[in-house]
């Protein structure tokens, strides 16, 4: 009886060093916009899902690239059909590392700055992006916030002469997710 | 000579008519999902096993089609801009059917946590969960 208390006991003690501490999402919001001065593009999607641990700092992001949503019927068309080529690349997938997550201290609320780094597949194309962003701690509860941006044409993205002037051939890209602790 | 600017005017008009259709075609918004009548009647349980079982298939099944989910709901989350997720049950522990609703839907008020709905909205595909946007609660 004492014996497998000593062994419940100590079990119970080393859950900590164990347990390592993930937080997930599915609402995650990633919008993008590729427009110019002659004409507005941006799509939104509400639900991102992403997973993170505090204590490697791995990170990943996964989205349906037919869930954005965008002001116009015909922009989401060619969203779609012939730029993202969504039959043939539904999702998009970001694989990475928080680099500096050691200098994040979930147990105080705060807003931290972080580095990531990692490789967007996107429309069947894997390159290393890398940007800054902040995680804000509120108790349990995490915030991410993180803007960067990529060249279409690194991914293979051609963009018709015809509508050069609308679309850019840089664009930028937003994540916003409020994360949890995954238990 | 009469017939001569007959023809001009009809080109002018037509130029005008091809014109407009484009200019509507072109500023036209998303179809309202809330307005559709119909969809695919199914329930969150099997829509996550077909989806589990062949996502290819599914993909061209579903994906892009108006559904109408019915399952259980587990949870309802709704962040401070006002945009709420419906989570259904299905027999996975670990995925469910998540159901992003437009903003500000009012719909969402009479969806609860414990107790059944149905769900309607557009299916974008799989990621852990299967996953609809533009939802609302279907009459």
């Amino acid at each position: 009886m004492k014996q497998m208390l000593i062994i419940i006991g100590s079990f119970v003690l080393s859950l900590p060093v164990f347990s390592q501490k993930r937080y997930f999402t599915k609402t995650g919001q990633i919008n993008f916009a590729a427009g110019t001065a002659a004409e507005d593009i941006d799509g939104i999607n509400k639900a991102a899902t992403s997973v993170f641990d505090a204590t490697t700092g791995q990170i990943e992001f996964a989205v349906l690239v037919k869930g954005f949503e965008f002001k116009r019927a015909l922009m989401q068309e060619h969203f779609n059909e012939n730029y993202m080529e969504s039959d043939k690349f539904p999702k998009s997938i970001f694989k990475g590392k928080i680099v500096n997550i050691d200098k994040v201290n979930f147990q105080k609320d705060g807003s931290y700055p972080v580095t990531v780094k990692g490789v967007l597949d996107m429309h069947g194309v894997k390159k290393e992006v890398e940007t800054t962003g902040a995680l804000k701690v509120t108790g349990e509860a995490v915030q991410s916030d993180a803007s960067f941006t990529v060249l279409l044409a690194d991914y293979k993205i051609a963009i018709p002469s015809l509508v050069k002037d609308k679309i850019s051939p840089s664009v930028t890209i937003k994540v916003n997710c409020h994360y949890n602790v995954l238990k | 000579m009469r017939s001569w600017k007959k023809i001009i005017a009809a080109l002018l008009i037509l130029a005008l008519a091809g014109g407009s259709y484009g200019w509507y075609q072109y500023q036209k918004a998303p179809p309202d999902i809330r307005k559709e009548k119909g969809g695919i009647e199914i329930t969150a349980i099997d829509l996550l096993k077909e989806f589990q079982q062949n996502e290819t298939a599914s993909n061209t099944k579903y994906v892009d089609k108006v559904l109408v989910v019915t399952g259980m709901v587990t949870e309802v989350q709704t962040d401070s801009s006002g945009q709420s997720t419906v989570y259904l049950q299905t027999n996975d522990l670990l995925s469910a059917v998540t159901c992003s609703f437009y903003q500000n839907d009012e719909s969402i008020n009479k969806v609860k946590a414990g107790s059944p709905a149905r769900i309607k909205g557009v299916c974008t595909g799989m990621l852990s969960d299967v996953v609809l946007n533009k939802c609302s609660l279907a009459e």
